[in-house]
């Protein structure tokens, strides 16, 4: 137990630093300034936390009058049965297929192939991520509780209510603690009983559903007012969700915190059973990689940490494309389209909601400035989305630059399904605000000009900062301020023209100067191609 | 014999410090050379040169008569080096990657067979639908091999193309050079290896210090 205690003790306490050094503080660093620094860093974040959900509990509390004028407080438990089930549910699905024991690589080399205490292992790793899970929970329930105060005290809320709103969080948080460690920890015997030594326990997926069971059911019980569910049901989940529903209600806490403590014990005490054969190899196999991309986007690898999620998304196995394909540089479009659909992200459809909704604010807005920011988000999008694949490119340099295509082709074929694709989303919008009753039909003569602009002035950008040892390394630069500023005045300034000189002549301004701006992007960008490896 | 890649006052300086010195040299039409020397001696600089990876700082490159950067498109055609650490897209399987690299040079013709014979040769058939980044760091060498094969070239660069291999793959790809340096083409082949000096290259080239001697 010593071994495994100090390893994780050390983890912990790595841990700690790190999240201490977000705040400039040097644990190292033994100076009285340093200890006066540490005792400001508590009280500081204590108030502001403090004041963060206040300011939170006051939209709380119209969501919870919202949902139950006459019982705010079973609104407050019910929100918070929600989450939790939600949660709860994720958490299952997430453990019913990768342990969540989470080993690192070096975990897996020093504690996989020693003859440690497989329950002592699953026990001590077990505090960690309780607490980095608990603490967002924790947050959300002391927000209900002070939303709870702001929605029954009558009048404008003051300093002189600071000792009920402390009550009144404090009393929401602490029966939440042993019931979310309970079903935290239920989540854990379930991931941890899978892997029982040489098996994978499929049937822990039929224990699995009942606890799921006993997650939703409070959520959908607990509702105030007219539920869905039987009376019955509705009143086993009252009692399921006991605890939650005691740290609003006016009753002695007394009996909800033994209840919780109640089931915490019993879950640990299963967990400590189902560890008993627990495999911590194949844990360690299953979580290694995971552990790993967490690290780099810790330290800020995001690049890195992108391309081993997206390995890890297209597994190890494809069958070729059947896509048509037609030879010579129009195979860059090919190649393009695979890499597209095989690597698409959440992120990248984020990436591709805020472009259509910055040109559809752009259509909508009614004054010139705001017209003018939205128009500068766009071409922030437009720019970010139609340098992926070119950055993609570079980073495979040694391939790239031996194609047999031009600078220019290069440069286009990469960026023109995503600004086809950009621009008749940003079209579409147009057309949307038009139908809205904001016609911007100048807008559509000079929209091409600018997103080229928006694309050449990212892809300048990049290949002006590009380093061929760097690129052969796989290491492709981002787009800079400079690109984004680059990009944005691009856009802006025949859009200005546009906006401060109607008719014909400010049209013709816009969509001349546009067009001229698009080629000088492109230009300073085929150029700045051919100089890589001239540093 | 007449000339296939030709290099003139090609040199590369880093800040102040001379990666390699001014070169000039001549390679032939069906001709192998090998290019030796101590680690740090420029061999990786001269190659990423000829192969315009790297733009030199002095002088030209010339293949098969185009110039590497004004007759960019055609010399390219001409060229191929492979590096020692080859890097593919993610998202493209082995086969996927052949096939793109046959589209952009216009190979496609007989490209199934060619892909099945070079795959199956370097042993990489039952491997071709998975996806590079789950390759060992041979068989990494042997796709960038086969990716070189695929196409068609007069002048090929091998940047220690022996050093991952195991032996039977080694005489696979002498057999390929082999074959290649029949049908015309000239391979400059970076190696440490000295039995390969000695016995398979027409010429040697010895690099040190960033200087280039012929010897042979």
């Amino acid at each position: 137990m010593n071994a495994v205690h100090w390893v994780r003790s050390r983890q912990e306490e790595s841990e700690l630093v790190y999240w201490l050094s977000v705040v400039a503080y040097d644990p190292r660093d033994r100076s009285l300034n340093n200890r006066l620094y540490l005792i400001y860093i508590v009280v500081f974040f204590a108030v502001w936390i403090f004041a963060v959900l206040t300011l939170f509990a006051g939209g709380g509390a119209v969501i919870l009058q919202a949902v139950s004028p006459a019982d705010p407080a079973g609104a407050a438990a019910w929100l918070l049965a929600v989450l939790l089930a939600a949660w709860g549910l994720f958490a299952l699905r997430s453990a019913l297929r990768r342990s969540p024991v989470v080993f690192t690589e070096e975990d897996g080399l020093l504690l996989g192939q020693t003859p440690v205490s497989r329950r002592a292992v699953v026990l001590r790793w077990l505090w960690l991520p309780w607490i980095k899970n608990a603490l967002p929970f924790w947050l959300a329930a002391v927000t209900l509780g002070f939303s709870l105060i702001e929605a029954t005290v009558p009048g404008e809320m003051g300093l002189q209510h600071l000792p009920e709103y402390i009550v009144h969080g404090v009393r929401a948080w602490l029966p939440f603690v042993p019931a979310h460690l309970g079903l935290f920890t239920l989540v854990w015997v379930a991931g941890v009983a899978r892997l029982h030594r040489d098996q994978e326990r499929r049937w822990i997926i039929l224990p699995a559903l009942a606890l799921a069971a006993v997650l939703v059911l409070p959520a959908l019980g607990l509702y105030p007012g007219e539920g869905i569910l039987p009376s019955a049901l509705r009143q086993l989940a009252g009692v399921l969700a006991y605890p939650l529903r005691a740290g609003f209600l006016p009753v002695s806490l007394g009996p909800a915190l033994a209840a919780g403590w109640g089931l915490a014990l019993a879950a640990l005490a299963l967990l400590w059973q189902a560890a008993e054969g627990f495999s911590l190899s194949r844990a360690a196999q299953e979580t290694r990689e995971g552990a790993e991309i967490t690290s780099a986007m810790r330290y800020g690898l995001a690049d890195y940490a992108a391309e081993r999620q997206l390995q890890s998304r297209l597994g190890v196995v494809r069958r070729p494309s059947r896509l048509p394909a037609v030879p010579g540089p129009a195979s860059l479009v090919w190649k393009d389209l695979i890499q597209a659909r095989r690597s698409l992200r959440a992120a990248e459809v984020m990436d591709w909601i805020g472009l259509v909704g910055a040109a559809l604010s752009f259509s909508l807005l009614p004054d010139p400035g705001s017209r003018m920011l939205a128009l500068g988000f766009w071409s922030l999008q437009v720019g970010k989305v139609t340098s992926a694949r070119l950055r993609s490119d570079l980073s495979v340099w040694p391939l790239t630059r031996q194609l047999p295509v031009t600078a220019r082709s290069l440069l286009v074929l990469d960026a023109a399904p995503s600004l086809g694709l950009a621009l008749v989303l940003s079209l579409a919008a147009l057309g949307a605000g038009a139908a809205a009753g904001a016609p911007a039909w100048a807008w559509v003569l000079v929209l091409p000009g600018a997103a080229i602009s928006a694309a050449g002035s990212a892809a300048y950008d990049i290949l002006r900062r590009a380093r061929a040892d760097l690129l052969m390394n796989g290491s492709a630069p981002a787009v800079s301020s400079t690109g984004i500023i680059m990009g944005a005045a691009c856009v802006l300034a025949p859009a200005a023209g546009l906006l401060w000189m109607p008719g014909p002549a400010g049209l013709l301004a816009a969509v001349a100067g546009s067009l001229a701006l698009a080629g000088l992007c492109l230009r300073l960008a085929e150029r700045s191609y051919g100089r890589i490896g001239g540093d | 014999m007449s000339i296939c890649l030709s290099a003139r006052q090609l040199s590369k300086t880093y800040n102040s410090f001379q990666a390699l010195a001014p070169v000039s040299f001549d390679l032939n039409h069906g001709e192998i050379v090998t290019l030796s020397g101590p680690n740090g001696s420029g061999k990786t600089t001269l190659l990423s040169c000829l192969s315009g990876l790297v733009r030199p700082s002095t002088g030209t490159v010339t293949v098969g008569g185009c110039d590497l950067y004004r007759d960019e498109r055609e010399a390219r055609r001409k060229l191929m080096y492979v590096p020692d650490v080859p890097r593919f897209y993610l998202e493209l399987t082995a086969w996927e990657h052949l096939r793109f690299i046959a589209l952009a040079n216009d190979a496609v013709d007989g490209f199934e067979q060619r892909a099945e014979r070079l795959l199956r040769a370097f042993g990489l058939w039952d491997a071709r639908d998975l996806f590079p980044h789950h390759f060992s760091r041979g068989m990494r060498l042997k796709l960038g091999l086969v990716l070189a094969f695929i196409r068609p070239f007069k002048a090929l660069l091998l940047d220690e193309p022996t050093s991952a291999l195991d032996t039977e793959s080694v005489q696979l790809l002498l057999t390929e050079l082999v074959r290649v340096r029949s049908e015309g083409a000239t391979v400059l082949l970076s190696t440490h290896d000295p039995a390969l000096i000695e016995q398979f290259g027409d010429r040697r080239m010895v690099m040190r210090q960033g200087q280039v001697e012929f010897a042979g």
